[in-house]
């Protein structure tokens, strides 16, 4: 596959982000390959409880 | 690939912890790991066999699939304007294995691991 990038401006004004986390990438510019991969458990087991705790008010 | 020079007037960032990195200009390389336990625990007193450690849990020696880079691409670029113009970038944490780049990178590699663990007192 044949590809043409033709980059003509790139200006930012302002920017603003809390976090950046757990090999997260923030770029501004090029880039030929990003490849990310994440995994992320909770199992039910984990959650280790003897009552159901009420989520609302009572 | 030819590269264009970041211009940057400001940048903020509070913090940068646990292998973070801010980079400004070109990279070719980037490869990101990060593993983490959470643990939540009610009362939140943390005690020697609160420890959990990485190796008793699959989640961190299972394989990633990572996307199998099939197709070729033969890429060409054309910078016509040769700078990336930054004002201001206000960020307040890049952590654990992140990256903050304003330029060019070529490959990147990143693989983040959390196991949450949640303990309510019985």
């Amino acid at each position: 596959m044949n590809m043409e990038v033709h980059n003509w401006g790139l200006n930012v004004e302002n920017v603003s982000i809390d976090n950046v986390s757990a090999s997260s990438v923030f770029l501004i510019g090029d880039n030929d390959e990003i490849s990310l991969s994440s995994f992320f458990d909770t199992p039910p087991e984990a959650f280790t409880i003897s009552n159901i705790v009420p989520l609302g008010p009572t | 690939m030819n590269k264009r020079t970041a211009d940057v007037c400001d940048i903020y960032t509070n913090s940068v912890s646990f292998s973070g990195i801010v980079a400004i200009g070109d990279t070719v390389d980037a490869n990101l790991e990060s593993r983490g336990i959470a643990v939540q625990k009610e009362g939140a007193r943390f005690t020697r066999e609160d420890e959990k450690y990485f190796n008793n849990y699959a989640l961190f020696t299972q394989q990633a699939n990572w996307i199998p880079s099939s197709k070729k691409v033969n890429k060409t670029t054309f910078h016509h304007d040769d700078s990336i113009q930054v004002n201001h970038v206000r960020t307040i944490g890049i952590s654990s294995s992140s990256l903050m780049q304003i330029g060019s990178v070529s490959h990147i590699n990143a693989d983040a691991r959390i196991k949450h663990f949640r303990e309510l007192r019985d």
